[in-house]
């Protein structure tokens, strides 16, 4: 990948939201809840990012707001659909926004809730197609909804079905299908895969790569199962309480994982594979409430090289761990190898 | 990994059908499994959803609705008595006593009105018949021993008011506190974070360890599976398609649907590999196909497939309890 | 462990890529209303109250057939109304009068109050000769065809007619003379055209001709044959359905799914194509006679004759016959009526809080008219005047035509009221606006709701906060004290008063469903497939009618039903307080209302029974429709 030369497709800076939390009959302002806390990252052309993390350290919250299915609080993404286009999706009025939609889609974690069970797949899919007008004539629009539900493995004659009556894999599908349909540059896969059985969360991930390979569209791949990041992504970024703690390209962040976050994390992963054993660093207690999340370092209340005076004061800033895009947040990230 | 002695079973279920009649059929949710464990031993059961794993783990306790749930056969032994035909009476002192179950979603499992020490408690003084401090003062022990910081004051605190992995604990907690011979833990770490998963899996291979007692272990998960389980069948449709010791199983599956699982998993040593996915759908419980319920998504499938269904046969230069159904295990590419 | 990993064994599962081809439960697709009606076909309760409300409906739209004090069909010579239309005269002179005044007297002497007065001298003329044609016109359908009478109706005619049209053109003279000749032919119609009444037959008179008419079917209204035509097509709708779903379009799911809308549509064009029929052949009941025929019959002034045969054919017949006895109420078979012959305001004054006449405390002596029961009572020493109501008036109880004998076990089956009236009439009339009110205020109360808890969900915030503040402080006051309030303040005469229960309990009773829609919005607003929608870019409006509202509609449709039931019941409640619906209309709980004593038990069990059916069939339904519109019992 060439993304010295090539400037990226998006590029998200200081991306902020905070939900405030109100209380008592005057619904007064009492904190906010920082979901996330300033993110920046950026996905290349025909890329794959993924933002990995446990429940709660907002990165579900981050892929809808950078599609501005929530109002994001604060940041700018620089979105550029040509080499010499730029606009900043925060920017933009709602009807503008309406226009970019075409490039920027989101497929679902829930099968069984991301279809209206009132509309046939058929329907579902060719809805954009006319709301947009980019097909207006209606033999037409079933041709392409055909060759859109082919795309996705399903065979053309399922058009006339209901949501129903499909098993999850295949309502995965015609999520894509439905994705893709207004030809996305840019598609955010929110747990795209995680309610699936594994034989079939294999088929949805191969397609998936497979429409990249064909279509060269990028995804910010949301997930919680670090073997399916690793599998499917480029590059990686780890999340925690509402901050990227490390950042780079798959293979450099696994291998060489320099937060401790990363490393404990990487290490509970189950493996399928009962003679290898490996050190597993144990974490101890839960992640803490991102309305109060502790002074310096979020990670330092579980962390087992946080060094007191230092950790539970300043949050660490983000250093590059050699040239090859690798970052860490950790105070420990180049001085003291951890563990 | 130490073997358990393997003289009589303290679960030994045999050919049990666990059919449910609805409106679109009946399904045959569970037809014909068998499976034993002996005491000391964690079985892993592994299935997709509609396996029939979770119902198989609730017939044994007989905590399904019937109807529409029926019985239609074969046997579920606890420590040689017959728990199907067994009175209610008889199956309400054998849950939380003899068996205790977790299940996957700790808040639901938990009543939101009662402190979870209350709820510890009540178990202990229902079968144990211990007065109030007594109860008390063991539930603060139990709550120590699932490695709960702070037992002393957590123990009059409300669900809501603990985290997801918290609330697990608490769970285990009031399933440990009668000192069951045997645990069945119902996909327990689903719902729960990769790190909160490995705290929970530890504590309950730990306890395990230390009272003695057999863990029946459901989960959809293979790699949890492979960490804790001694013993591991695969479901598919209803019915066990391969049984083995878990080091086995992992080394040489037999079952095309094992072999099927297990590359289909997107593994962190092999990245950039196409993942071999098993094409096609679960079927539902209601049209499952004639023959070996797998046939229709099994690249060696025959005619004879359709016909018999296969039974678990043993596996020649397999261990000794490795089984597997399929009538086409000389095909598989061994070793 | 790399080694390791190489000597699993692998199967090539690529092999079979094209297995992809999904297989479906159904060899069609189901969609949404597809589901639900196969899982209400399976509830035969929801059958069972299906059934027993679409015959309860049948009951309301029919109620004019089942149960009317006008014949069916009838053949009758008129004499009454004969003997009113012979009276020409007072036209002829109130014209002549008229045109002996000059204009500006004329005019000066109009009644400014009289709004409606003709406007000058020529036009009074005109409407005297309308009125008078009119009778002419009645005369003429009576009198033999060749009754050599008539030329005195067209000399009387003809004069009026050159009167008038003189007064027109100015022409005073002429005017005075031709109404003059009008007025002197009027008194000789008078005077010639007597009816012969075979009654009074030695009085002699113009024989009259009778025809046959159909007075039960000239009083119905176009809406309520529309009505009637729509409660055939909806009740035989499994039958046509069947046949239109096999044979029009031969089985094809995806047609049949189609032709849903089409199906409904074409019902009611039906039904209106009936209704429009119905006017053509039968005319505007503005033409309504409302004679009383019952009455006429029994007291002669309507005589039941074959129809062609005039009066002086009978009289001859008589005569020859010697039997000279009047034409008695039971007379003849020439009246067809009604199955229960009551209108739901006629008065038997004489049999007033008459217990069911199949019970043995309903006998009457049909001499004295006085309760046998009561008599016995009272002779046993107890006291008979204790049988409350009973009337101890000496009175022979007068027996209508096509009325069952006096005590006949089905004469009134559920007994009568205060003021002698059926009360199975009542009850069949009274479904009418019982059910109105239930079905319109359940429907004007769901759209007020669906509208007001889409506008709180949609918007949200402060809206929201505003509209869900309102709809509580609503709540907190009890519904039917609102209701009693609202209309104890309705201003008698404004609205019909079914109208006015429909609309108060609508405007007090929709906070409910409003509630119901605006969670529905808050869940779907975050449903996948509705933030699916906004990142394709749809508009709010497209969003929201086609992807929130069609799911939002669901236990809206469930409240519906319970909010038909609640409205029956709250209709009852309040014309049983005397609020609602006003005498001499009926509805069930208005009938309860006539008696509140336990002796009368008749007057509130039936009623009340016909309310408890109701409410619970459609509490049933309700229930039926919940389950099978809940999506666990669906995926």
């Amino acid at each position: 990948m060439d993304g010295a030369i090539e400037k990226p497709l998006v590029e998200v800076r200081g991306l902020k939201k905070h939900f405030p939390v109100r209380k008592g009959v005057f619904q007064r302002h009492v904190g906010d809840v920082k979901a996330v806390d300033g993110l920046d990252f950026t996905v290349g052309r025909g890329e794959t990012l993924s933002l990995v993390g446990e429940s709660g350290c907002g990165k579900t919250t981050a892929g809808r707001s950078l599609l501005r299915l929530i109002e994001p609080s604060a940041g700018a993404a620089v979105y550029r659909p040509d080499a010499d286009t730029e606009v900043d999706l925060f920017r933009l009025t709602r009807a503008e926004m309406r226009a970019y939609r075409r490039d920027l889609q989101i497929i679902f974690q829930d099968p069984y809730a991301s279809l209206n069970p009132r509309i046939t797949v058929g329907n579902a899919i060719g809805e954009a197609l006319r709301v947009h007008g980019v097909v207006q004539d209606a033999r037409e629009r079933r041709e392409r909804v055909a060759a859109l539900l082919q795309k996705v493995g399903l065979r053309p004659d399922v058009a006339n079905r209901f949501p129903h009556e499909f098993s999850g894999g295949q309502r995965q599908r015609i999520g894509i299908a439905r994705a893709l349909a207004l030809g996305p540059k840019l598609i955010v896969c929110d747990e795209a895969v995680s309610a699936l059985d594994v034989s079939i969360q294999a088929q949805v991930i191969n397609l998936l790569k497979d429409l990249q390979a064909e279509l060269g569209v990028s995804y910010v791949f949301i997930a919680h199962d670090l073997s399916v990041v690793r599998y499917i992504s480029d590059r990686v970024a780890v999340m925690y309480l509402g901050r990227i703690v490390e950042s780079g390209p798959v293979e450099e962040v696994f291998e060489n994982p320099r937060h401790p976050y990363t490393q404990a994390l990487l290490s509970a992963i189950p493996r399928a594979d009962p003679g290898e054993r490996r050190e597993r660093i144990p974490l101890v207690g839960d992640v803490p409430s991102p309305i109060h999340p502790p002074p310096g370092c979020h990670f330092h209340t579980r962390c087992g090289i946080a060094e007191r005076g230092l950790c539970d004061v300043a949050y660490p800033e983000t250093r590059a761990i050699g040239d090859g895009g690798h970052r860490a947040a950790c105070h420990f990230s180049a001085g003291k190898p951890a563990v | 990994m130490d073997e358990p002695s393997a003289d009589e079973p303290l679960l030994a279920i045999e050919g049990l059908k666990t059919y449910f009649h609805t409106d679109e059929g009946v399904a045959r949710a569970v037809d014909g499994v068998s499976y034993s464990i002996a005491p000391g031993e964690t079985l892993g059961v592994v299935g997709e959803s509609g396996s029939g794993k979770s119902v198989t783990a609730l017939s044994v306790l007989q905590l399904l609705e019937m109807p529409p749930g029926r019985f239609e056969g074969g046997s579920i032994r606890f420590k040689g008595e017959e728990l199907i035909g067994a009175s209610e009476a008889r199956m309400q002192e054998i849950r939380g006593d003899d068996i205790a179950m977790i299940f996957q979603e700790p808040m639901t499992a938990l009543n939101p009105v009662f402190t979870v020490g209350n709820q510890i408690a009540e178990a202990v003084r229902l079968h144990r018949g211990l007065d109030r401090d007594a109860a008390r003062a063991h539930a603060i022990e139990m709550l120590e021993r699932v490695g709960i910081p702070a037992p002393e004051k957590r123990v009059d605190e409300y669900p809501h008011q603990l985290s997801g992995g918290m609330r697990q604990r608490v769970m285990i907690a009031i399933a440990m506190s009668c000192d069951p011979e045997l645990l069945i833990a119902d996909e327990p770490t689903t719902a729960l974070d990769v790190t909160i998963q490995a705290q929970i899996l530890e504590l309950i291979a730990e306890l395990q360890r230390k009272a003695g007692m057999s863990v029946l272990l459901i989960t959809h998960d293979l790699g949890v599976v492979a960490e804790v389980a001694h013993k591991v069948a695969v479901m598919y449709a209803g019915r066990v398609v391969e049984y083995a010791p878990a080091a086995e199983l992992f080394r040489l599956p037999r079952h095309p649907y094992t072999i099927g699982l297990l590359q289909s998993l997107p593994d962190l040593a092999t990245a950039g590999e196409r993942l071999t996915a098993i094409p096609g759908i679960v079927p539902s419980a209601t049209r499952f196909p004639s023959g070996c319920r797998f046939r229709t998504r099994c690249p060696l499938a025959t005619e004879r497939c359709a016909e018999d269904v296969p039974a678990l046969e043993r596996i020649e230069g397999g261990a000794a309890e490795h089984t597997a159904a399929c009538h086409h295990l000389d095909r598989v590419g061994g070793a | 462990m790399a080694e390791s990993k190489r000597n699993v064994p692998r199967i090539d599962f690529e092999s079979m890529r094209d297995a992809e081809a999904p297989e479906f439960a159904s060899e069609y697709a189901k969609d949404y209303w597809d589901l639900v009606f196969e899982q209400l076909g399976r509830r035969w309760l929801f059958k069972t109250g299906v059934a027993v409300l679409t015959l309860l409906y049948g009951v309301a739209a029919f109620a004019p057939l089942l149960a009317s004090d006008k014949p069916v069909s009838v053949q009758s010579v008129a004499l009454g109304a004969y003997s009113k239309a012979v009276r020409v005269s007072p036209m002829a002179s109130s014209a002549l009068n008229t045109a002996k005044l000059d204009e500006a007297a004329y005019v000066a002497g109009l009644d400014p109050a009289a709004v409606d007065a003709p406007p000058s001298r020529a036009a009074s003329v005109r409407a005297e000769l309308d009125a008078a044609q009119l009778r002419l016109g009645t005369m003429r359908s009576m009198l033999a065809p060749d009754a050599e009478e008539r030329a005195s109706l067209e000399a009387f005619e003809a004069a009026f007619l050159e009167g008038a049209e003189a007064l027109e053109r100015g022409d005073g003279e002429a005017a005075l003379e031709a109404l003059g000749r009008a007025k002197t032919e009027s008194r000789a119609i008078r005077k010639a055209l007597k009816p012969l009444d075979p009654a009074r037959a030695d009085r002699g008179g113009v024989g009259l001709v009778a025809r046959q008419s159909q007075p039960l079917y000239e009083s119905i209204a176009a809406w309520e044959a529309f009505l009637m035509a729509l409660w055939i097509a909806v009740a035989t709708w499994p039958v046509w359905n069947r046949l239109v779903n096999g044979v029009l379009l031969r089985g094809n799911r995806y047609r049949v799914r189609a032709a849903r809308r089409w199906k409904l549509v074409a019902v009611l064009l039906l039904s209106l194509v009936c209704a429009f029929a119905w006017r053509a052949h039968f005319g505007p009941v503005a033409s309504f006679d409302s004679s009383d025929w019952k009455g006429g019959i029994t007291d002669g002034s309507i005589v039941l004759l074959e129809e062609g045969r005039s009066t002086a054919d009978l009289v001859a017949e008589r005569a020859e016959s010697g039997d000279a006895a009047p034409a008695g109420p039971d007379a003849s078979d020439l009246a067809v009526w009604a199955p229960i012959p009551y209108g739901y305001a006629e008065l038997h004054e004489d049999e007033k809080f008459r217990a069911p006449t199949w019970t043995a405390r309903a006998e009457l002596d049909p001499e004295t008219g006085r309760s046998v029961f009561a008599l016995a009572s009272e002779s046993a020493g107890d006291g008979g005047a204790a049988v409350a109501g009973v009337s101890a008036e000496s009175n022979p109880v007068e027996i209508r035509a096509g009325e069952l004998p006096l005590n006949h076990p089905w004469r009134h089956a559920l007994g009568t009221d205060e003021s002698g009236r059926d009360i199975l009439t009542r009850m069949i009339w009274g479904a009418r606006i019982s059910l109105s009110v239930g079905i319109l205020s359940a429907a004007l109360l769901t759209l007020i709701g669906v509208v007001i808890g889409s506008i709180a969900g949609f918007f949200g915030g402060r809206v929201d906060d505003l509209i869900m503040r309102g709809i509580e402080i609503l709540q907190t006051i009890p519904a039917l004290f609102l209701i009693l309030l609202a209309l104890a303040f309705t201003p008698p005469g404004t609205i019909p008063p079914m109208f006015a229960v429909v609309i108060v309990i609508a405007v007090v009773r929709w906070t409910g469903v409003a509630r119901l829609v605006r969670g529905e919005f808050m869940r779907l607003r975050d449903a996948e497939f509705v933030v699916a929608a906004r990142a394709l870019g749809f508009s709010s409006r497209r969003t929201i009618f086609r992807h929130v509202l069609p799911n939002a509609m669901s236990p809206v449709l469930v409240a519906a039903a319970f909010a038909v039931a609640s409205g029956i019941l709250t209709e009852s409640a309040v014309s049983f307080l005397g609020l609602g619906i006003k005498e001499p209309q009926a509805s069930w709980g208005g009938v309860v209302n006539e008696s509140r004593n336990v002796d009368l038990w008749w007057i509130q069990v039936f009623p009340g029974l016909a309310i408890f059916l109701t409410v619970t069939c459609y509490n049933l339904v309700g229930d039926a429709i919940r389950d099978a519109m809940d999506p666990k019992a669906r995926v």
